[in-house]
């Protein structure tokens, strides 16, 4: 309760002065101008979605070893927050390739390691959805995530080096000047205190059905 | 066998509570109608399901839970627990047998001599019951627990699981509805 | 007292042994690999090099649709492979005297088998009607020796969750492919490069089997936890 109360304050403190900063007070980017504003948006919803994904992988790990219902309910929810902003972060990055790289989509190999992470929260939720005990869900799934997860760093490390990639290797690649670096900050800070509130809200809705 | 204040639930559906017993080696039954946990507690008994409260305690050790302490020493013969449908009925006790590690059954005692070659699909009922029971028997060691054991068995069938549960001679748990000996009872349903 | 310790290596080894031979037993008597893994192998490489009769077709191109071909041939045997013990109750049966583990290591090791029994239909098959050349095919052939036992392993695990959670069989490819997905583009990628250039890069073949053994692995540790109940 406090907890959530704290972070009802916090992510309205991040992240309005943070937009305002961004699309305000940050200047343009020299070859891309104002289009580069969009990083500010997509770069804190992909680090979320990893953050929750991870979140969920650790709270699984957690759910078998302890067996807590309060567990398996962070492991899910977390996974859906994760799914919403890797939705986002692909919208928003396919926006950004149109008007970079000329398509929306170029199978680079961080979009295609996006395209496996929503096949598998999407199983994840699918399989969630198909056991009706919920024990045996709970302990299915969390085994399911763990597995999951582990085939990610064959997509984030092997991939990118079996194929060439579009992206910068990381955010300075872009370019970045300092007052950009510290909007991204802002945001990223803004993002991570959204995304804690939110799983603090639904967890506490399905701590009161159990 | 010592159990203390079990209680059993599925989501928020009460299966049974307070159960409580202390047993060696001699024929014990749980007797109750259709539908009133007799199976369940049996799988709790033979560590196949979690109590949702309460204590389970196994042989001489003190360990609450530890499945594979268990493995080996406790056969069970219920309707949800199958044999092999596309092996045949020697096929299948050899299988179990060398699981085991016990000679394969007498299958003369159960009558099932002349039926070796079979598929286990191709058995009818009260001989499908009579393979189940046999392999049950020939692998238990400590422990047997028979859920509605005489289920579709006729007249002979009957006597010879009869004769095997009262000469096992360590312990048999039965559950039923339908109590055909005087058996003492751990739970009335 | 007991006559045997379940533990000792030899009473494990022979208990292993017969679950082993038991899974090979019961998928050649029952009619699900022969009728539908052998049997979709078939229908569907005639269906590919019938649609794609007197096309070009690219190297990569044919290297997907060999790994997808035997996917999918192979995941009805596969995801059965479990599902069928619970149906049928035997699974409890071998609860009561063997640890799950043992039971989930052979029947993952027959199902690597049975892969590349399908395997070998589709590979020839396809091999033939798409016109691959004749050098190439010992290079497909040893990828398709690594890369099957590989696509079995990985799969295992779901295979077995699927199974305990009693989830629909039929959702079975939908659930493992995201599990399985880097595999296969790996598989796809040596596939195509052994096709094209007549080599592959090893750093694929060590991703393949990191990755396949490194699901196996986790499965075996991971069962036990699933299995409390």
């Amino acid at each position: 309760m406090l907890f959530g109360r704290i972070l009802s304050v916090l992510t309205p403190l991040a992240m309005v002065p943070s937009i305002i900063y961004c699309l305000m007070f940050t200047p343009k980017e020299a070859t891309m101008g104002d289009l580069y504003r969009i990083i500010y948006f997509h770069i804190p919803c992909a680090w979320v979605a990893t953050l929750a994904f991870f979140i969920s992988f650790i709270f699984s790990i957690a759910y078998l070893a302890k067996r807590k219902a309060v567990y398996d309910s962070v492991a899910h929810r977390s996974s859906e927050i994760g799914l919403v902003f890797c939705v986002l972060a692909t919208i928003t990055g396919s926006v950004f390739a149109t008007y970079t790289w000329g398509s929306p989509w170029n199978w680079d190999p961080r979009e295609t390691s996006i395209v496996f992470l929503l096949m598998i929260y999407i199983a994840y939720l699918l399989l969630r959805w198909l056991i009706e005990d919920r024990d045996k869900k709970a302990a299915i799934s969390a085994g399911y995530s763990i597995v999951a997860f582990l085939a990610t760093p064959f997509l984030v490390f092997v991939m990118p080096r079996i194929t060439s990639s579009l992206h910068p290797e990381q955010v300075g690649g872009l370019g970045l000047t300092k007052p950009m670096l510290y909007g991204v900050f802002g945001m990223l800070a803004g993002f991570t205190f959204l995304y804690l509130w939110i799983l603090s809200l639904s967890q506490r809705l399905d701590m009161e059905e159990i | 066998m010592v159990a203390s204040n079990l209680s059993k639930s599925f989501g928020s559906k009460m299966v049974f509570a307070g159960v409580s017993f202390d047993i060696e080696d001699e024929v014990w039954a749980i007797i109750g109608p259709n539908g009133s946990g007799k199976t369940t507690l049996l799988r709790i008994m033979a560590g196949l399901l979690k109590t949702s409260s309460g204590t389970m305690e196994w042989f001489d050790r003190k360990k609450k839970y530890e499945k594979f302490q268990l493995s080996g020493r406790i056969a069970m013969c219920s309707p949800d627990l199958g044999l092999y449908k596309e092996m045949t009925v020697f096929e299948n006790a050899r299988f179990f047998a060398n699981l085991a590690g016990v000679p394969v059954p007498d299958f003369g005692v159960w009558g099932l001599s002349c039926h070796l070659e079979k598929r286990y699909q191709e058995l009818s009922a009260g001989l499908k019951q009579r393979a189940k029971l046999m392999t049950a028997f020939a692998m238990a060691r400590d422990v047997i627990l028979l859920d509605e054991p005489e289920q579709h068995l006729d007249a002979e069938g009957k006597a010879i699981l009869d004769n095997m549960v009262s000469s096992f001679g360590r312990l048999v748990v039965v559950a039923t509805n339908n109590p055909w000996r005087d058996w003492r009872k751990i739970a009335q349903f | 007292m007991p006559q045997t310790i379940p533990g000792e290596t030899g009473e494990k080894l022979r208990s292993f042994r017969a679950l082993l031979a038991k899974e090979i037993k019961v998928a050649f008597r029952g009619r699900h690999l022969v009728g539908v893994g052998f049997g979709l192998a078939i229908v569907l490489s005639a269906t590919l090099g019938f649609s794609l009769a007197g096309t070009k077709v690219s190297e990569r191109v044919i290297a997907s649709l060999l790994w997808i071909v035997v996917m999918f041939s192979s995941s009805d045997t596969l995801s059965r492979s479990f599902a069928k013990e619970e149906d049928e109750g035997t699974a409890d049966q071998l609860r009561l005297r063997v640890p799950m583990p043992s039971v989930f290591l052979a029947k993952t090791l027959a199902n690597a088998f049975f892969v590349l029994l399908i395997a070998c239909v589709v590979f020839p098959l396809l091999c033939f009607w798409l016109g691959v050349r004749f050098s190439a095919l010992p290079l497909v052939g040893l990828l398709v020796l690594i890369g099957c036992p590989a696509l079995s392993f990985a799969q295992g695990f779901v295979g077995y969750l699927m199974s305990r959670g009693r989830a629909l069989s039929a959702a079975y490819p939908v659930i493992v492919m995201p599990v399985i997905l880097p595999l296969l583009v790996c598989l796809v990628l040596a596939t195509s490069q052994a096709l094209a250039e007549g080599t592959f890069s090893i750093n694929l073949v060590v991703v393949i089997i990191s990755e396949s053994l490194a699901a196996l692995v986790a499965g075996l540790v991971l069962v036990p936890y699933i299995e409390e109940e």
